[in-house]
């Protein structure tokens, strides 16, 4: 399947006059997500202003390697400094050239090639070519390994990347994996320079990345400061963006701001332009102040509770069917998180490629839960709670770091579920102990969250021969389908078994989704421009703001 | 003697931390890799990285290795940042030291000054309604009086900036917040000392030969009434810097207190042992400080050591 220039054109002249139509007022927040990339600004065409620095308020990076730091608001903070081979279209899913002009992948999804764009310079003046790309999708895998713990997700059983000519790149792996495609549309990926390639770890995290990008480090302290200037020879910019040339912005500053709780008074008080992740209270003061706060649904299995099947109530299917309709979503998360999270309606969230509607199997119905757990056994005792064999109807929810009012969410839930006869204990560990928890295999369930667009994810995270959460002890129809999918190239078959999983995990009870992810960014009076390209990783698109003075 | 002392304090810091962190579940890696993101991670390649960062290996083997190390000054490298921890150490000691000293001085002036002035006409309406002020500024928590402040004056009335970087006028707001408890604390010792020194015959003395009542507060009350002072900021010291882990958070400003919560949040524990070992000496400086200041300032104790 080849994608030739021209008919990469076509999607992207769509998209940009499907831009420019919701131009027209389009509140950028998602509902679902179709609106999520159309700019609230609706005097972009006549009033643009070139120039100003964008203070964006955050505690500062520790670490400026976006292959090491790809989570929400790191992603932020670095994503000016790389570009991606492609583009991923939210509305249709469909991959548009970007450093990348045309790209192949064969039958079986194990051999990939890139045809790079000619004339693309990394800031440090060195050619972006065939070399520099395979040595810096090499270095995940062999330099970085575990500690590029998001890039390296989508490089499963890489084999090796090289160029095949100047402006040509292969990357082969030892068995399918139609993720990396997306992947390399994501920030994750993003292309470093070939100097950046040869160092440790260590030395990216604290030096930063040579890339591509619209804009260039000029002074990086980890954990202290962190500023952009912008690159002015910049003609390379993402597909999606609506500012082909270099950045409007003269400059990014990340104004170092720890507490959270003061990043809303701050932006009201002109100290910073911007920040991301915005309590619900603040979201009302922001609109009225003439700021705004974009948001979206992210792609990506949703914000869940994982059950371990192995030696706990779990282990029962009827058990784990009845938790997954025992409770309403929506009351659940209504009024304890923003209004932009919502209920999840399947085992993967609603902007995510290859998405399949579940809400009738995910809709609250806890009468048939009842039945249910009657017909397997467990009675209900004098407390309330369900008993069978002397064993409890109890479980808990390990995690660590109570990031979104988590243990709000679950108090709402533990309310729900005492109707109907479970008892939910809220287990929030302290930092760093969850992994060997986790390893130990004593706990009930565990609340995760997938951040990454890709829904491969569910494979790396479930499937028996890979990280197996769940602790199944053997392969059955599942794994068969998580296998499949990923040597799956054609989209609409992929799609197809994906929806199957969706319906395999929500109805077994696998995996049981509580709400979307959704990212926010909150922006002053003076920005304009801003939107959140979902499908490439947290983030918005720095290039297309502007600053009104 | 007493540096013999110092020297086994800072070495007993050093032992106590090695082993609570070698027993303490999770590291840095663990912390890493969970917020990572959602997706799991190759087995194989988590214990490489761990031992690229020097995370395995025996207690004793390690812990012999790390005190060598220390004992060349070499306090490692940072499993989360990278830098080495003598450097990030190095970076955050001036910002703290900056702090605590202005705080130490702003307390020290609101402190005595208000004992003074309280104990100069103690029976005046004004005094007897400020005496509940110390107790008041104590019990206050830092946290609540650094966000008051800082609604206050910085984003109500825009004098003082959100952010500890850039400017000097910076530190006036986490100064201030600081002084606040570490001041009533001075206030309460030295209007303690002062009441106990008025009741001394010497001053009845000085008052019978004609001196001034002001005078003789100031020059013969003050003097003796600091030893308690001086003992209040040596011991008390782990309040300043405590006081400062909170203003560095909610001013957003560098220093110790920030980096050590940062380095046991992400349990990186070359740097958190790091941290403990660098507190400690400056506790045990401290502490020899104010020990060689009390026959300077008394000489009462300058003749008794004689």
């Amino acid at each position: 399947m080849k994608i030739t220039p021209l008919s990469a054109v076509l999607p992207a002249a769509l998209v940009v006059s499907a831009l420019a139509a919701g131009c027209g007022g389009g509140s950028g927040s998602g509902a679902g997500g179709a609106s999520a990339t159309a700019s609230a600004d609706t005097t972009t065409a006549t009033a643009i202003t070139r120039g100003g620095t964008l203070r964006f308020g955050d505690t500062v990076v520790d670490c400026a390697d976006p292959h090491q730091r790809g989570n929400n608001p790191s992603s932020y903070q670095l994503k000016p400094v790389t570009d991606s081979l492609l583009a991923q279209d939210p509305k249709t899913g469909r991959f548009l050239p970007w450093l990348a002009t045309a790209y192949t992948v064969n039958d079986s999804a194990t051999k990939f090639t890139f045809t790079l764009r000619q004339g693309v310079t990394f800031s440090d003046g060195t050619p972006l070519d065939g070399q520099a790309v395979a040595d810096s999708i090499d270095a995940i895998v062999n330099k970085l390994g575990a500690a590029a713990s998001l890039p390296i997700g989508y490089l499963n059983n890489y084999k090796d990347a090289k160029a095949t000519g100047a402006n040509t790149v292969e990357v082969d792996f030892s068995k399918p994996n139609i993720a990396f495609l997306q992947g390399t549309a994501t920030t994750n990926l993003g292309i470093v320079s070939e100097a950046t390639s040869k160092l440790s770890a260590e030395q990216r995290c604290a030096k930063g990345v040579v890339g591509t990008g619209p804009f260039v480090i000029t002074k990086f302290t980890p954990a202290q400061s962190l500023a952009y200037k912008r690159r002015a020879d910049y003609q390379w910019a993402n597909p999606l963006g609506k500012n082909r040339g270099p950045a409007y912005l003269d400059g990014l500053q990340i104004v170092s701001i720890k507490d959270t709780s003061v990043l809303a008074n701050s932006l009201l008080s002109n100290q910073i332009d911007a920040y991301s992740v915005v309590l619900p209270q603040d979201a009302g003061r922001i609109d009225q102040s003439g700021g705004h706060v974009y948001t979206t649904t992210n792609a990506g299995y949703p914000v869940a509770i994982l059950p371990n099947v192995k030696g706990t109530i779990f282990s029962d299917p009827a058990v784990r069917q009845a938790l997954q309709i025992g409770f309403d979503r929506k009351q659940a998360i209504s009024g304890v998180i923003g209004d932009w999270f919502h209920a999840s309606t399947s085992a993967l969230s609603s902007t995510t490629v290859g998405y399949k509607d579940l809400s009738t199997d995910l809709a609250a119905d806890p009468a048939r839960a009842e039945q249910l757990l009657d017909a397997a056994g467990w009675k209900k005792g004098p407390d309330g709670i369900r008993v069978k064999d002397g064993k409890k109807l109890k479980f808990d929810v390990t995690w660590e770091i109570d990031w979104n009012a988590t243990s709000s969410v679950l108090a709402a839930v533990k309310e729900q579920l005492k109707k109907i006869g479970f008892e939910l204990d809220i287990n929030l560990v302290p930092s760093g102990q969850s992994a060997a928890i986790y390893k130990s295999g004593k706990f009930d369930s565990r609340w995760v969250n997938g951040y990454t667009p890709e829904p491969d994810t569910l494979r790396a995270v479930l499937a028996v021969d890979a990280g197996n959460w769940s602790n199944r002890a053997s392969k059955d129809e599942l794994d068969g389908l998580l296998q499949k999918q990923v040597q799956q190239v054609d989209p609409t078959q992929r799609n197809a078994t994906l929806a199957q999983i969706q319906q395999q995990l929500v109805k077994e009870g696998y995996l049981i989704p509580i709400y979307d992810w959704a990212q926010s960014f909150a922006v002053s009076s003076k920005v304009h421009g801003a939107q959140l390209l979902y499908l490439s990783g947290p983030g918005p698109l720095y290039s297309d703001i502007w600053l009104s003075h | 003697m007493r540096l013999a002392q110092a020297v086994l304090v800072v070495w007993g810091a050093f032992t106590v931390s090695f082993v609570v962190l070698y027993l303490v579940p999770g590291d840095s890696v663990s912390v890493m890799l969970n917020a990572g993101g959602g997706t799991a991670v190759d087995p194989e390649a988590e214990a490489r990285l761990r031992a690229d960062l020097g995370l395995d290996g025996s207690f004793l083997h390690r812990y012999l290795h790390d005190l060598g190390n220390y004992l060349h000054f070499d306090l490692g490298r940072s499993a989360d940042l990278g830098a080495s921890v003598g450097h990030l150490i190095g970076l955050a000691v001036p910002p703290t030291v900056a702090l605590t000293l202005c705080a130490m001085a702003m307390s020290v002036l609101f402190g005595v000054g208000f004992a003074v002035l309280v104990s100069r006409w103690p029976r005046s309406p004004l005094a007897r309604a400020a005496r509940i002020l110390p107790a008041f500024g104590n019990s206050v928590p830092t946290f609540w009086v650094a966000l008051i402040l800082l609604q206050l004056f910085s984003f109500n009335i825009r004098i003082f900036p959100v952010t500890g970087q850039g400017t000097w006028y910076a530190i006036v707001l986490p100064a201030v917040t600081i002084a606040i408890p570490y001041g009533a604390m001075i206030a309460q010792v030295a209007l303690d000392g002062i009441r106990r020194a008025q009741a001394e015959m010497y001053i009845m003395t000085a008052r019978a030969k004609g001196v001034g009542a002001t005078a003789v507060h100031l020059r013969h009350v003050l003097p003796s009434s600091l030893l308690p002072v001086v003992s209040v900021i040596g011991v008390n010291f782990g309040t300043l810097l405590a006081g400062a882990v909170i203003s560095e958070t909610i001013y957003s400003r560098q220093g110790l207190g920030s980096l050590m919560q940062t380095a046991v949040l992400q349990r990186d524990l070359p740097l958190v042992q790091g941290t403990i070992v660098v507190t400690a000496a400056m506790f045990v400086l401290v502490n020899l400080v104010t020990d060689a200041a009390y026959p300077l300032i008394d000489p009462r104790v300058r003749r008794a050591a004689r």
